[in-house]
């Protein structure tokens, strides 16, 4: 055991990688290859924070967005600080240039296809002769009629609604100008180390850059609610973790009078959580943040084993040795471990990744919990340890009460009806039931951070989504086109307002077939004898020869741009992450977008394009969420099964019955609770209730078993439920919408679990006793 | 610099008076960068008689001939026609010969309109480059010594005769940079002269005649025109 302590602190815990990415928890798809890239990208997203840095006065704005830019990339702990586009234009143009027979923008398209080649002449003839020419991108000689130029403008990157003025991207409002910064952690937004390094730096740049009171700045990205999560998270741990304790000793002292028995069930429970942990780290190489939730579990039924063990001490006053002990609760203990594993396993048997690595987890833990019970108990405790002889009276008294009461107990006509009643009503709340598979159970930021997070949506008219297109195609000339397809539908829908604006790759670089039949409208519409080109040329003073000289060069030396050529040239700059070469067996690419106000006409509208599918975090994480839902609820029904078979065989199917309805009444209770209140229900409040499960059936084990000394058996039931009560219900006190679902689960199913396993079990049990005159 | 003002020079011999005349013209242009000032310094000393005149304008109305000259081509291409300037709201732009064209340019958007032909417009949400400009050129009609220091290094010294003057400008930022490199304002009592230089190597020289500044308040019409 103690080996096992140093290994876990020496090698596994500097080691140990939390898997935070719900999405990991998914069967693996066909197309292992795209889920990578998927899984890539989105985390390249989350960790990317947006700045908005306002004022009233442009110029402020823009110089503190120069300074807060500065800040934070000279802390060194962001991988990419960008508050300026690169605006070597003269670069990008370069690039573009040979290429500039085979470029057309959109509009220029449009005019050449409607043979309006005429007026490409006229806005030349203006930008020569009016100020307008002020507009143009290149000058006058090198693209007399702008063609160039349009493309290049049609290219520039923005973000939502900020546009570039000069290399800022600015967002204009009523209330002053919003200069974006955009910064890239170097790792995920969701490691504490991350976010401790990073969040003073922002801070601090936050702070002076506010000591100019007109300075606003509004933050958007995943970084501050990770950070949020985390600091609730352990404020939580830290109060409930006091109160807990606190009650937890206080409700063993009063039952115990030391407190001696805390700190062994506390050592045992370190012991099967450092096991667990050490075992999924070299069974899986990294444990899941749902793996920890759920082992969190763990700590009720080890728990209730070493409570089990500590209350037996009261069947025999003084002359109660550990071995005895072990003698008289190990039976109960190992079948309650036994049939628990086999609820387990049922997880392991999903094709779910997730759900194996939580089976394993707990299972790992319980058996170390239940070895450490029954073998290093009888070693570590002696009755001279426990502090003498003299137990508290007060335990034992109390349960003698609910005994007495329990014995009494008669099943009358009138009491069953009663239960049918309430069992009707129950159903009733079954059905009214709501049931919710969101991701928002998720989520529980602060709301001043969601207002936050909300007004940089807004002022960028939509931001940066986290949806995003996923285009295939079985090469790359063929991946363009596809994009190409999809681009069209994606102008309609910017048309019709369901879309703020998009960026694609093919803007910057269009297929070789688009360009080769954009080279053929210019060479039949500009580049004609006596066309616009060589005419506008001649306007200017150009000499024919030189004018013949150069529609020879464009003839001869222009040429399509290809892919790689495209990727190595400036131009490519802003586009290039979006091209996401070969993967798997076919090349792939993304649109990002920006401003999505309608999902579904969006969804509907692209479904029907070839090779192009909606990447959607939000949704494919709910559907996680009820799959599992679903699986857990099937494994619930198994493993109550499967608990009826094990017990039934063992004692006998009405005894069996007797110990697991009880459980299975608790969970239904819970459930039609639930539904009565308005509670949602979703994948936790299931994952809860097959905790419920096991202790319930853990607690008619202990009642069958614990027959021949029943007060002792039934202080030692209620006191793991009273601890598993305190430990769990404070739970539902939490911030969090998920973890206060399994808080009140636990809270109601215990609560039904025991009343309903009292009933069960201790309502006849002196008749069967005196029927079987049964003895120890 | 030099070189350009020798060029000048031979081109000048063989021309004429005129030509001469305006090669040392520029060749004093090519002299204002060596010169820098700061706007306090030009409002006070080179700019003082002009700058109260040109501060009062609330109306500038004139006639310009816009020349710009390619770097590969000798002859420059001319255009004529009338301007109004309204003080803090836009300037209206009516070419006359060789076409005819209306441009229309305020902070918030650029207006262009062929005779008989169709209107285009360009809004400075989708292209902040007109912001630029628009605010570039009312400084630069106006001599607004203060707007004008915010974006430009300011350079300036006395022109060629008594009284006239020369101001230069570079601009600090890159969005400007995108519009024009440098640019030379002259004049005397007032403007007569813009010339602007871009990075291509072109210069655009605008040149206003009969030129009448008021500090009445823009008529109706005047309010229509530059409208947007």
């Amino acid at each position: 055991m103690l080996a096992m302590l140093i290994v876990l602190g020496a090698y596994v815990a500097p080691r140990l990688v939390i898997d935070t990415d719900i999405l990991a928890l998914l069967p693996s798809s066909r197309d292992a290859a795209v889920d990578n890239a998927l899984i890539k990208l989105s985390a390249t997203m989350s960790q990317r924070q947006l700045f908005l840095i306002g004022a009233r006065d442009l110029d402020i704005a823009k110089q503190a967005a120069r300074d807060f830019a500065g800040k934070l990339s000279a802390s060194g702990e962001f991988a990419k600080v960008q508050f300026e586009l690169s605006s070597d234009l003269r670069a990008v143009t370069q690039g573009y240039r040979e290429h500039a027979a085979y470029l057309l923008a959109d509009a220029d398209r449009a005019r050449l296809a409607a043979g309006a080649g005429e007026s490409l002449y006229q806005d030349a003839l203006r930008a020569a002769y009016t100020p307008a020419g002020m507009m143009r991108i290149l000058s006058l000689a090198d693209d007399p009629l702008g063609v160039l130029g349009n493309f290049l403008q049609q290219q520039v990157p923005s973000i939502g609604q900020a546009r570039l003025d000069g290399s800022m991207l600015i967002v204009e409002r009523e209330d002053g100008y919003y200069v974006l910064v955009t910064a890239e952690t170097t790792g995920s937004a969701f490691s504490a180390d991350v976010q401790q390094s990073v969040l003073p730096v922002i801070a601090a740049a936050m702070q002076a850059a506010h000591s100019n009171p007109d300075v606003q700045i509004l933050t958007s990205g995943a970084l501050q609610h990770a950070a949020a999560a985390t600091t609730q998270a352990k404020s939580e741990i830290a109060k409930f973790g006091s109160i807990e304790t606190l009650a937890v000793l206080a409700l063993l002292f009063f039952v115990f009078g030391n407190i001696r028995p805390l700190l062994l069930a506390a050592a045992v429970l370190g012991l099967s959580a450092a096991g667990a942990i050490v075992a999924s780290h070299f069974l899986f190489g990294k444990l899941h943040i749902m793996a920890l939730v759920f082992g969190a579990s763990l700590i009720g039924v080890v728990i209730d084993y070493s409570m089990h063990f500590f209350a037996d001490r009261f069947r025999l006053r003084d002359s109660w040795t550990p071995a005895s002990a072990v003698a008289h609760v190990g039976p109960a203990i190992l079948l309650g471990m036994s049939v628990t594993l086999v609820g387990y396993l049922g997880l392991v048997l999903m094709p779910f990744p997730g759900l194996r690595q939580i089976a394993a987890f707990c299972m790992i833990g319980i058996v170390i919990g239940c070895g450490s019970v029954l073998c290093l108990y009888p070693l570590l405790m002696s009755t001279r340890l426990l502090g003498g002889g003299s137990l508290p009276d007060r335990g034992p008294r109390i349960a003698g009460v609910l005994d007495r009461a329990l014995a009494g107990w008669r099943w009358t006509p009138a009491k069953l009806f009663i239960c049918f009643a309430l069992g009707a009503v129950v159903l009733g709340g079954i059905w009214r039931a709501d049931v919710q598979d969101d991701i928002r159970a998720l989520q529980s930021s602060p709301p001043e951070l969601l207002a936050n997070e909300q007004r940089v949506q807004t002022l960028l008219g939509g931001g940066v989504e986290t949806r995003f297109f996923l285009i295939q195609g079985d090469d790359a000339q063929s991946l363009l086109e596809n994009e190409e397809v999809l681009r069209e539908h994606l102008d309609g829908l910017v048309r019709e307002g369901v879309l703020n604006s998009y960026l694609a790759l093919t803007r910057a670089l269009p297929s070789k077939r688009r360009q080769t039949a954009d080279h053929e409208l210019m060479e039949r519409g500009l580049f004609q004898q006596a066309g616009p080109f060589a005419r506008i040329l001649t306007q200017f003073g150009f000499p024919k020869a030189q004018i013949d000289a150069r529609l020879q060069a464009i003839r001869v030396a222009d040429r399509p741009f290809e892919v790689e050529a495209w990727l190595e040239s400036p131009g490519a700059g802003p586009y290039r992450h979006m091209w996401l070469d070969k993967i798997g067996e076919r090349y792939a690419s993304v649109v990002t977008l920006s401003g999505i106000r309608d999902v579904e006409k969006l969804r509907s509208a692209t479904e029907s394009v070839a090779n192009v599918r909606l990447i959607d975090r939000p949704r494919d994480i709910s559907s996680v969420m009820q799959t599992y839902r679903h699986a857990t609820g099937w494994l619930l029904l198994f493993a109550n099964a499967t608990a009826l078979l094990v017990l039934g065989f063992r004692f006998g199917w009405r005894e069996g019955a007797r110990m697991v309805l009880p459980s299975a009444a608790a969970c239904l209770a819970t459930l039609g609770v639930f539904g009565w209140l308005g509670i949602g229900i979703n994948l936790f409040t299931v994952f809860a209730l097959l905790l419920v499960l096991a202790l319930g059936v853990d607690y008619g084990i202990f009642l069958r078993h614990g027959q021949n000394a029943r007060i002792t058996a039934i202080l030692s039931v209620s006191l793991s439920a009273c601890t598993t009560f305190i430990g769990f219900g404070m739970l539902a006190f939490s911030a969090t919408p998920f973890i206060r679902s399994i808080g009140l689960t636990l809270l109601c199913g215990i609560a039904f679990s025991w009343a309903f396993v009292m009933l069960s079990c201790m309502t006849y049990g002196k008749k069967s006793m005196k029927q079987t005159g049964e003895a120890t | 610099m030099r070189r350009l003002a020798d060029a000048c020079k031979a081109v000048g011999l063989t021309i004429g008076l005129a030509t001469m005349m305006a090669c040392s013209a520029s060749a004093a242009e090519a002299d204002v960068f060596t010169h820098p000032k700061t706007a306090d310094d030009l409002a006070k000393n080179l700019l003082a008689q002009p700058a109260k005149d040109i501060a009062r304008t609330q109306v500038l109305r004139g006639r310009f001939l816009h020349r710009k000259y390619l770097s590969d081509i000798p002859a420059p291409l001319e255009a004529a026609g009338e301007f109004i300037f309204v003080r803090q709201r836009g300037l209206y732009w009516h070419t006359l010969r060789p076409f005819d064209s209306v441009f229309v340019l305020t902070p918030n958007a650029m207006s262009q309109q062929d005779e008989g032909g169709k209107a285009m417009k360009l809004d400075a949400a989708s292209q902040p480059a007109i912001r630029a400009a628009a605010g570039i050129f009312m400084a630069l009609f106006a001599v607004d010594l203060k707007a004008l220091d915010k974006d430009f290094q300011m350079f300036g010294q006395p022109g060629a005769k008594d009284g006239q003057w020369l101001l230069g400008l570079r601009p600090k930022n890159s969005a400007l940079t995108a519009v024009f490199t440098e640019a030379i304002i002259s004049g005397a009592a007032q403007v007569r002269q813009v010339e602007l230089r871009d990075g291509h190597g072109d210069r655009t020289v605008i040149e206003l005649q009969d030129t009448e500044l008021s500090g009445r308040a823009p008529t109706q019409q005047e309010l229509a025109l530059t409208a947007n």
